[in-house]
């Protein structure tokens, strides 16, 4: 019975996926993702042909004609500017404090001798992947909120009550909080890469550690330093759950503009044209990092030996 | 030059090197030969810095280093694995130790030319080195341990990774260069060859104990104990008990035969001695051929139980039944015998007392 299954399964493989493809079996693997990058693609398409229609007032439908009135609005609104600007420079912030707090932790995790603390940076580091982004913020607001636990503590000593809460930093604060894992999770690999007699070496050529640091631990953990700026840049300049709660509504990123003209304005158009120009400039200094950081640095590193 | 005096170093309840002591006058150049795992590389980290000592001193010109940072003494290292920076040239990595030393910057390019020049490295500056072969990456690495004039050389097998040609033909190339520079050079392995090829003085080491520290010849010649005589060159070791002593050395019981070895230790009667006889001291003699002019001290006859064919020698494994099935190796460089020897099976064999070496077994 179950032969005859697995024999008819046989046949009926046989057919679809003759053995002359078998050869290409590696690449059947690549498939989900393949379909997966094309839907994106069909729908960023779409995107694209909305932006181009203007939101017709009286029906509340895009209008047929082509334009670039949305992308005029977006221009000519400094709320929009604001907003766009607002999400770039939280995005360089939070990328360079991340990745300046997560290459020392990358750094220890791989080079301590205690297997103690290495299990315990690990534990912490994997922790907070367990809770979600949205859960995270809301335990900030319980910490800094009017009513919070450092206002409590604050009052509690006789001081007056501060808003930590609702503003700019505390997105900010946010922010790093949530990409530090990542950072770290992108940081270790390239760190554990450098092995640790070319440190040595540096040391008995005559360097000092600040020195070794310098010229031969950061040169060679370039590839991990780009690919973790990337991802933290680009999930920062994307991000909608942290300026939504931390920023109650005044610190507003880009997703939350696209967010808003979609479900508040319900101006397709302009959500469309404003997601458009967010994969723009997302890509373009994504495109732009590699450039600088030198062509192949997320290739696999050059043999060491 | 180098000093240093009952170092001893744990790992845990694992004793890596345990009360190491040696000189290294200016220089020289020392080996340190032992198997893997016995503390070589422990100790060479030791000398270079990057591990403090558990008990013990180690002097450097005379002064102790224990304080003293990697970064702030003068040794330059060739590292088991190399460790090149692979984000540089060749010739940066030459350069780097003479930018981190405060060498004037006018003289760098010169002094890198220089180093790479002796290396035979010309031509190569600007490959990074995963363009080079292996033995031009170590040659970059010993540009680079050299390129500062360091006092003290520290190798830590670097020539384990190559072919045995290119390893061979990178031993002559170190010694050349030490040789020219006169720098003090302590270099580690596990290859008796390299180590009796290279050195002016060798350590031999094991289990984190220094065996016997002695001139190449010494070692090969003279071992001190058992594990260096069976260490260094094909040697047969077998058990047996001194039966008596008298002007010209010793006799020793094996098995039903009584044996004329060299005088050593241990020279009461009765006491149990492991017997020691390197491979190229033994003889084969002829079937027809007799012993009776008394060339030889001692003639035993045996099996051939295996033959290893080595290209410019036959190895032959040989029991002998009436030395309690002791094994012995043998050299044949007559290729006219190999076939034949090797079919009769047995073989007349004979050596010489001052040849055969005792040592007290260990209890
Ligand atoms: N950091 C360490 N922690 C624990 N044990 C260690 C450490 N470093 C070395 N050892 C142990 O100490 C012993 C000596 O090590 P070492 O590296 O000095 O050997 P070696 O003589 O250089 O060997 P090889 O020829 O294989 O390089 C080994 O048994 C090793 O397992
Ligand atoms: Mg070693």
């Amino acid at each position: 019975m179950t032969l005859a299954i697995l024999q008819r399964t046989d046949r009926f493989v046989s057919v679809v996926w003759p053995s002359g493809l078998h050869g290409m079996n590696g690449y059947l693997f690549l498939l989900p993702a393949v379909a997966l990058v094309f839907i994106l693609v069909i729908a960023l398409g779409y995107m694209l042909e909305f932006s181009l229609h203007e939101l017709d007032l009286s029906t509340y439908r895009l209008k047929e004609a082509y334009s670039l009135t949305n992308y005029q609005t977006i221009l000519d609104r400094p709320v929009y500017l604001r907003v766009l600007w607002r999400s770039l420079l939280a995005a360089l912030i939070v990328t360079v404090i991340t990745v300046f707090l997560a290459f020392p932790y990358a750094y220890l995790m791989v080079r301590t001798s205690s297997a103690a603390t290495r299990k315990f940076l690990l534990v912490a580091l994997f922790l907070p992947f367990f809770i979600g982004q949205v859960v995270r913020a809301y335990g900030w607001l319980i910490i800094l909120g009017k009513q919070g636990l450092l206002n409590s503590i604050l009052t509690g000593l006789g001081l007056p009550a501060l808003d930590l809460i609702y503003n700019y930093p505390a997105v900010i604060l946010g922010l790093v909080q949530y990409m530090l894992p990542f950072a770290v999770l992108l940081l270790t690999p390239a760190v554990a890469a450098i092995s640790e007699d070319v440190e040595l070496a540096s040391e008995s050529l005559g360097a000092n550690w600040l020195q070794t640091f310098r010229h031969v631990v950061i040169p060679m953990a370039t590839p991990g330093l780009v690919g973790s700026s990337v991802v933290v840049f680009t999930l920062t300049l994307t991000d909608f759950a942290m300026p939504e709660i931390l920023g109650g509504g005044t610190s507003d990123f880009i997703a939350n503009a696209i967010y808003d003209s979609y479900f508040q304005i319900s101006n397709i158009g302009l959500g469309a044209a404003l997601a458009i120009l967010l994969t723009l400039i997302g890509s373009a200094l994504v495109a732009l990092m590699f450039m600088i950081a030198g062509t192949g640095t997320l290739a696999v590193t050059e043999a060491e030996e | 030059m180098v000093e240093i005096c009952d170092v001893s170093k744990s790992f845990g309840d694992f004793r890596a090197v345990d009360d190491a002591s040696l000189a290294l006058p200016k220089g020289e150049f020392l080996t340190i030969l032992g198997p893997s795992g016995c503390g070589k590389t422990t100790l060479l980290r030791m000398i270079a810095g990057f591990s403090k000592p558990d008990a013990g001193k180690i002097l450097i010109n005379g002064g102790e280093v224990e304080n003293v940072p990697p970064h702030k003494r003068s040794i330059g290292m060739v590292f088991q694995r190399l460790a090149l920076f692979p984000h540089m040239t060749a010739a940066q990595n030459v350069a780097y130790p003479l930018k981190m030393r405060g060498f004037d910057t006018k003289t760098i390019p010169d002094r890198v030319s220089e180093y790479l020049k002796l290396v035979r490295l010309q031509g190569y500056e600007e490959r990074r080195p995963h363009q080079l072969s292996g033995g031009q990456q170590q040659r970059v690495a010993i540009a680079r341990a050299l390129s500062f004039s360091p006092d003290l050389l520290l190798l830590d097998e670097p020539l384990s990774a190559l072919d045995k040609k290119l390893r061979e033909e990178m031993q002559l190339e170190f010694r050349r260069i030490q040789q020219e520079l006169g720098v003090t050079t302590i270099n580690v392995t596990h290859d008796q060859r390299e180590a009796l090829v290279m050195s002016d003085k060798i350590i031999v080491m094991n289990a984190g104990r220094i065996q016997q520290s002695d001139s190449p010849e010494a070692v090969y010649r003279a071992p001190s104990n058992r594990f260096v005589a069976n260490f260094v060159g094909l040697t047969a070791l077998f058990g047996g008990a001194i039966e008596r002593v008298d002007d010209e050395g010793v006799v020793v019981r094996v098995g039903e035969l009584a044996l004329r070895a060299r005088a050593g230790e241990a020279l009461t009667p009765g006491a149990s001695v492991d017997c020691a006889i390197r491979a190229e001291q033994i003889r084969i003699l002829a079937d027809d051929e007799e012993n009776d002019t008394g060339r030889f001290d001692n003639t035993v006859t045996g099996k051939v139980d295996q033959r290893i064919f080595e290209g410019d020698r036959m190895v032959y494994q040989v029991t002998v039944p009436k030395l309690a099935d002791a094994t012995l190796f043998v050299f044949d460089h007559d290729p006219t015998h190999h076939a034949e020897r090797g079919q009769s099976g047995a073989l007349k064999l004979a050596w010489n007392a001052r040849d055969m070496l005792t040592f007290p077994t260990n209890p």
